[in-house]
């Protein structure tokens, strides 16, 4: 298990502001050790790095069952209040529209192929689409995220060393 | 085996519109709602367009759409789609009202039914990460989406970050604490 964040950063060094970019990983497996890992690159005149890898040591501590089970009930709760208050304040409509802004594709480097000109992974398709005005079943979605975010519960301060090329 | 999973009053919907989209004879958006499993809504600009939107007309008077279904193509998994926005609207030219962003796996099997799914339920997403300074970084995320509402905010606040000034050869300490909203 682990989560990935990316981003933008602006390094402020006395005059000089450095942009780049920042991504960290975090695994996650309770009762052992894990290592965060943190990359950046830098592209200034005074400064060039590139796939600088940092790691550091930290854990997780699950929750107990208990708790898991009660933070489940109450998050299913929650998403089930808020979805009937959803319905409630919903407009009776005359247009559905569905839209797709993604596709299975061919991971990681999906970028849409073509074969002698006809479409072979670039193209969508589904062979249903049905509406109802009933309730669908509440699908528990907060699972996976929720447990890393609620698993982070403490990092050590880390050292960590840069070298700049 | 779809037809098990259906509960509740299926609202009969009219011709439905792939504005923008190409489709190959008998493969428009009206042969994802005629009941059968064996035609396949296809569009082949989705590549080009990086999205493809179908539309359709809810037969007689207004309706709220509580839930839908979706089953994945005859072939090319590949096609499935993996993630999609729900809308309701009273024109075909909008404006839209977004109901739910859903991030899914499609299922494996051919045909088949991704499971009815709540209109008002969407998917958890990361939120974008931006930082300005070192010593306040915030990663922001929200778990679910329900409508319009984040029923779960968790931020992540990255602090004690400091570079050495003087040789850009620096010890960074980095800590992280967890705030929940």
């Amino acid at each position: 298990m682990s989560m990935s964040v990316n981003g933008d950063i602006d390094l402020v060094i006395d005059t000089v502001t450095l942009t780049g970019k920042v991504s960290f990983t975090f695994p996650c497996f309770s009762g052992t050790s894990n290592f965060v890992e943190l990359g950046m690159s830098i592209d200034s005149d005074e400064i060039k790095l590139e796939g600088a890898m940092i790691r550091g040591e930290w854990f997780c501590q699950e929750d107990s069952p208990a708790k898991v089970a009660a933070d489940k009930a109450a998050s299913d709760k929650a998403v089930a209040d808020a979805a009937a208050k959803c319905k409630e304040d919903m407009v009776p409509f005359k247009f559905f529209k569905f839209e797709v802004k993604k596709i299975r594709g061919l991971a990681p480097d999906w970028n849409g192929h073509r074969m002698s000109g006809v479409c072979y992974d670039d193209c969508v398709q589904f062979s249903k689409l049905s509406l109802f005005d009933q309730n669908g079943g509440i699908v528990s979605l907060l699972s996976t995220l929720k447990k890393i975010a609620f698993m982070i519960h403490q990092i050590w301060d880390t050292t960590l060393l840069i070298a700049v090329a | 085996m779809v037809a098990s999973l259906i509960k509740g009053t299926q609202i009969v919907i009219g011709d439905g519109t792939n504005p923008g989209g190409k489709n190959p004879g008998g493969q428009g958006p009206d042969a994802a709602d005629d009941q059968n499993l064996k035609t396949t809504f296809l569009d082949e600009n989705f590549g080009s367009r990086k999205e493809s939107v179908v539309i359709f007309p809810i037969n007689g008077d207004p309706r709220k759409v509580f839930s839908y279904e979706l089953a994945t193509g005859s072939d090319f998994s590949i096609r499935d789609p993996t993630e999609w926005n729900v809308y309701g609207g009273q024109s075909a030219d909008g404006p839209w009202t977004l109901f739910s962003h859903v991030i899914a796996d499609a299922p494996s099997a051919r045909r088949a039914s991704y499971g009815r799914r709540d209109t008002c339920i969407g998917t958890a997403s990361t939120a974008g990460v931006a930082v300005r300074k070192l010593s306040s970084y915030t990663a922001s995320i929200e778990l679910i989406q329900v409508g319009s509402f984040a029923l779960v905010d968790v931020k992540f606040e990255m602090f004690n970050l400091n570079v050495a000034p003087d040789t850009y050869r620096g010890k960074f300490q980095v800590g992280w604490r967890t705030l929940q909203a």
